[in-house]
């Protein structure tokens, strides 16, 4: 039997060949070594499940769950090697369901991680997903604390919180302390955090109130996008810096006055920042490349105008919640995605200095019984490791309804926005919206109120109050469910005080708190 | 191919204990490689198909199978949404039919990649996953004959990695 058709089955493997290196063996000995076929007793002519061809016993393997592989591979050499395969970790990363989303952040490709690596995230998103949906207390695998400088002596702040932001892959956070940001790099050890940058604080009378970041270019820069603004009431500045990691430097890339007060919810991904305020019925849109920047409202087909309740930026759409009723609230959830580079570039009605533009929506998705709710939460990301280059973005929506003081009910819907190919981008001139798919819908009841607006990518959510607890959407028990803090107090001494701030990773479900002079990162993954 | 003509066809089968098996074209052709063969050959001539890595008890097995997907659509091209393997479900027809023992459910997998009919192969493969499902390593171990050779400090380090998976 040896000459079968090997060529088969590999066709659509192709990774083996790089598998060699990524052994976590010691000098991979497993690795060089080939498998000594085992000694049998058998009568001859007989076919034993060894005696397949490589492939066909990585055929088996791909149609395991990851406790079936692990067990597997505890068997004998020869499916230890095969159980080990790149290959086979990738189709498992590729075939997680939306509920257990890896942590592969899509500033580093996959190529970046060792096998190794990617087996443990792999398993780790599994592990999370159980214990998230379980009814066992969540265990937070390691709790960092960094200790910034006390500055809530500084009466003059316009921004009185510290407000943390992790970056994906956890080694990098923004840090708004008392209206100066800062950026950490986070070591492995408490004693290892630093802060590498911060806002020039002689210009005292400057505030930053709003500010997000993104980890770009493998991981070799961030991006920081910062409203400033002072005391005196002039219009805000946006500023977009670049801090370049290989020589530790900020510059600025862009720097724009902004003619309408717009604040506070803001976003920068890839070329452009989004900045919106809640309830209002226009966002700002701005490619810092270019400098070119527009107010953009929204209407659907019957001519009403959008008041919108959350938008945010993911790859190429920006996605917007919003609803039509009267008053903030009051009409039907409506979720619809547009192209971004589409809004920056389309011709614009100029109001005195202000480039404004009205889209109407043709397409936009209803989510079923949102009337009256509140405490909004939507996280969208781009499955990149999947292999179908042009998997659709996730988008998930978190809706709660009030009933009584004690009594929530919480509404998850998630998406799909199918974005066209690349090359189509800029084919078309009008402003089309994107086709949006709703997947899966639940409602599960509610014992309390969620902190944090954020989602993690696996769709769960954060409270601090009255205790540290965790909210899983698309699951039917009651929420949240506890976490267990291991005897730790100090997230126990943050949440006593009154003055704290929560963000959530969403990638790899890291937690920030941030209170006077310290921040503390719990992390699940 | 498709023609009514072919569906007339008759194609003849050689195993590798050198007997042969006449069966339906439309049988015949669930394997990609027989598939490809008949092409190359032509509709002429009325060639025997030698098939030198599969013996006459299997190729009948095999050929059971054909016979009853003979009326199956052409497998989908691959990478679409559904097309995930670990929730392939076997159908009640082929649960029964692979009801058989190790021996020849590997052959049948072994003839169902020499032959290329991907459907049978994947019954094949998930019916082996199946059985790993839910055993301890010494379970598996014995079910499938295997030997663990792995020396005494390899297994610990393999459990010490493990542990963490398995602790939370």
């Amino acid at each position: 039997m040896d000459d079968l058709d090997t060529g088969m089955l590999l066709s659509d493997a192709s990774c083996y060949a790089s598998s060699s290196s990524t052994s976590t063996f010691d000098g991979g000995r497993l690795w060089e070594r080939s498998p000594s076929p085992p000694i049998r007793f058998k009568e001859k002519g007989t076919t034993e499940l060894l005696e397949l061809p490589q492939e066909l016993l990585y055929h088996i393997c791909t149609m395991l769950d990851i406790p079936e592989v692990l067990r597997l591979s505890k068997t004998c050499k020869s499916f230890f090697q095969t159980c080990s395969l790149r290959s086979l970790w990738l189709n498992i990363l590729d075939e997680l369901d939306f509920y257990e989303t890896p942590n592969l952040p899509s500033h580093l490709p996959l190529t970046s991680y060792s096998t190794a690596e990617l087996k443990r995230r792999a398993i780790n998103a599994v592990l999370i997903s159980k214990q998230a949906r379980g009814t066992a207390p969540m265990k937070f695998t390691r709790l960092d604390t960094l200790h910034t400088s006390v500055r809530f002596k500084r009466s003059f702040s316009i921004f009185r919180k510290v407000d943390p932001f992790l970056l994906p892959g956890g080694q990098r956070m923004l840090v708004n302390n008392y209206g100066q940001l800062e950026l950490w790099s986070i070591g492995s050890d408490d004693r290892d955090h630093r802060c590498i940058w911060r806002t020039d604080s002689s210009t005292d009378e400057m505030d930053v109130v709003a500010f997000n970041g993104e980890v770009v270019d493998g991981g070799s820069a961030v991006m920081i996008a910062c409203v400033f603004v002072d005391r005196r009431h002039t219009p805000p500045m946006l500023r977009v810096f670049r801090f370049d990691e290989s020589t530790q430097t900020c510059s600025v890339v862009c720097e724009t006055r902004m003619s309408v007060y717009v604040s506070h919810v803001l976003m920068i991904r890839g070329n452009y920042v989004l900045l919106y305020q809640l309830q209002s019925f226009e966002l700002w849109v701005l490619d810092w490349t270019s400098g070119r920047n527009q107010y953009v409202d929204f209407k659907d087909q019957k001519n009403q105008t959008f008041r919108i309740r959350s938008a945010l930026l993911v790859e190429n759409a920006l996605v917007v919640t919003g609803d039509t009723g009267k008053f903030f609230g009051e009409g039907t959830l409506q979720v619809f995605a547009v192209q971004p580079q589409h809004l920056a570039s389309s011709s614009t009605q100029a109001v005195g200095k202000i480039n404004r533009t009205t889209v109407q929506v043709k397409h936009t998705e209803e989510l079923e019984e949102t009337k009256d709710t509140w405490g909004l939460a939507i996280n969208a990301f781009q499955p990149f490791w999947r292999r179908n280059a042009n998997a659709p973005i996730e988008l998930c929506v978190v809706a709660l309804k009030v009933l009584d003081a004690r009594n929530l009910l919480m509404r998850s819907y998630r998406l799909q926005v199918h974005t066209p190919e690349a090359d189509t981008l800029f084919a078309s001139s009008t402003i089309e919206s994107l086709k949006l798919q709703v997947k899966d819908v639940s409602c599960a009841k509610s014992v309390d109120y969620p902190v944090a607006g954020a989602l993690s990518n696996a769709a769960l959510i954060f409270t601090l109050q009255p205790k540290f607890k965790c909210f899983a959407a698309f699951c039917d028990s009651v929420q949240p469910s506890p976490i267990d803090l291991r005897g730790d107090e100090s997230i126990g001494a943050i949440t006593r005080t009154s003055n704290y701030s929560v963000s959530i990773e969403p990638w790899s479900n890291a937690i920030s708190v941030g209170s006077e002079g310290m921040v503390a990162i719990l992390r699940f993954d | 191919m498709s023609t009514t003509e072919d569906k007339t066809r008759k194609v003849k089968l050689v195993t590798s204990d050198n007997e042969e098996f006449e069966v339906d074209w439309e049988v015949a052709t669930r394997s990609v490689l027989i598939k490809h063969m008949l092409e190359d050959i032509g509709e002429s001539e009325e060639q025997a198909i030698p098939l030198p890595n599969v013996t006459a008890n299997v190729l009948k097995k095999v050929l059971e199978w054909c016979e009853h997907h003979r009326k199956d659509p052409e497998p989908a091209p691959e990478s679409s949404d559904d097309n995930r393997k670990r929730t392939l479900e076997i159908g009640d027809w082929d649960a029964k039919f692979i009801q058989v023992d190790q021996e020849m459910l590997f052959e049948i997998i072994l003839a169902a990649n020499y032959l290329d009919i991907k459907a049978l192969l994947d019954v094949g493969c998930k019916t082996v996953a199946n059985m790993i499902k839910g055993k301890q390593p010494e379970e598996i171990r014995k079910m499938f004959n295997i030997v663990n050779d792995f020396t005494p400090e390899e297994e610990a380090q393999i459990k010490k990695e493990n542990e963490w998976a398995e602790d939370r």
